[in-house]
């Protein structure tokens, strides 16, 4: 499964999992790199991060299946005085569910 | 308002922010200081200077290990963010000693403001802030009347916990009904005693409607924004359990992108906690 890392973290042979730009828009790394240490070095030139990578950790069960999602989502409705009124605001949410499912997908690991 | 007057008559109580940010305000003020002189008086607070390279190499500041000396971390990520993270530190130190109640624990306050800190700095560099180094200790600072609160009165504060989450109210609320008086008020006598500058107090009064009445806008609509975001992800705990509605101003000011949270959420998880771990263990 993917895991986000900070560019520290980087070890040999993992995988990019997404292609990367460069704030020109010109890409630095594209998806599939098996990557090394000096990959590192070229994003952080960059001010690059975090990067999507591969994991070894077991394939969770957790993919966001809409049930688990109705569940968190009703979690944080609970303590939200509000509905979402505009697109940057149900971004806000969108962020929060990912979070939870996250954190609910780690906890199944342990 | 009886507990206001019991608060303020114990002024001369109040915790004083630590000597090396009076000296090292002193020393910035001088046109003369150069790095080195800034990095001596750093340098001759242990704990200070090992928290300012560790924050330094952290992801927040983005040099990763390559920074080793004090003098390095003023020129890197310069002298204003170096004062405000020791002033932080200074903090969080004074109000370590608060006790917990069985509702609420200071360092989950921490927990909170720290979250509140590192997205408002986030938002502060996507705006391309020029007081940037303000961004983090504003959100630091928000709630302090919660902990003044916690310091001078934890039982009646146990209370006002208790009122907002068997209400489902905010802790403003509760604080209001229960004590007459609430953290902004609070928060506020603190900033005075402390004569911290004005964008900092504004951040304290206003965070929670996230307007003020100068300059200060974007970086109180921030703090308001991002104490908003820290509350949706549980990022510590701040004495209630309701997210509060965003100021709908406050997003026409900030014009954030719309997949603005989405596409920082691992930087703001990544910063949250490398600052947790720089600030809250000793």
């Amino acid at each position: 499964m993917a895991k986000v890392i900070s560019i520290d973290e980087i070890q040999d042979g993992m995988i990019n999992l997404e292609p990367i730009v460069n704030r020109y828009g010109q890409t630095l790394l594209a998806k599939g790199v098996v990557l090394t240490e000096q990959h590192a070095m070229i994003l952080r030139t960059w001010n690059i991060r975090t990067i999507r990578v591969n994991s070894d950790e077991q394939e969770s069960d957790v993919e966001l299946n809409d049930e688990i999602r109705q569940l968190i989502l009703n979690k944080i409705n609970k303590r939200l005085e509000w509905s979402p009124r505009n697109p940057i605001e149900n971004n806000m949410i969108e962020m929060a569910v990912l979070h939870f499912s996250n954190e609910l997908s780690s906890s199944q690991q342990e | 308002m009886d507990l206001l007057k019991k608060i303020i008559s114990k002024a001369d109580e109040f915790p004083t922010l630590p000597t090396i940010y009076q000296t090292l305000s002193d020393v910035l003020a001088n046109p003369r200081s150069t790095a080195a002189d800034v990095a001596e008086v750093i340098s001759e607070d242990q704990s200070a200077a090992s928290k300012v390279l560790k924050a330094g190499n952290s992801p927040i500041y983005g040099f990763h290990g390559r920074i080793s000396t004090v003098s390095q971390a003023i020129v890197f990520i310069g002298f204003e963010e170096v004062r405000n993270l020791i002033i932080a530190m200074g903090i969080i130190d004074i109000f370590r000693s608060v006790k917990e109640n069985s509702l609420l624990n200071p360092v989950d306050i921490w927990k909170h403001s720290i979250a509140v800190g590192t997205i408002t700095r986030i938002i502060g560099k996507h705006l391309g802030a020029s007081n940037l180094e303000n961004y983090f200790l504003a959100g630091i600072l928000h709630d302090i009347g919660k902990l003044l609160f916690l310091k001078f009165i934890p039982d009646e504060y146990a209370k006002v916990v208790n009122y907002a989450i068997d209400n489902n109210v905010s802790a403003r609320e509760a604080e209001n009904e229960i004590l007459g008086v609430n953290h902004i008020v609070a928060g506020e006598i603190l900033a005075e005693k402390w004569k911290l500058p004005p964008t900092l107090k504004d951040a304290i009064r206003y965070h929670t409607i996230g307007k003020s009445d100068n300059a200060n806008n974007s970086l109180v609509g921030s703090v308001h924004i991002a104490n908003i975001a820290a509350s949706l992800l549980s990022f510590g705990q701040a004495g209630d359990d309701i997210v509060q509605i965003p100021n709908q101003d406050i997003w026409k000011l900030l014009e954030l992108p719309d997949d603005f949270w989405t596409t920082n959420y691992h930087n703001i998880l990544v910063d949250y906690e490398s600052a947790i771990t720089i600030f809250l263990l000793k």
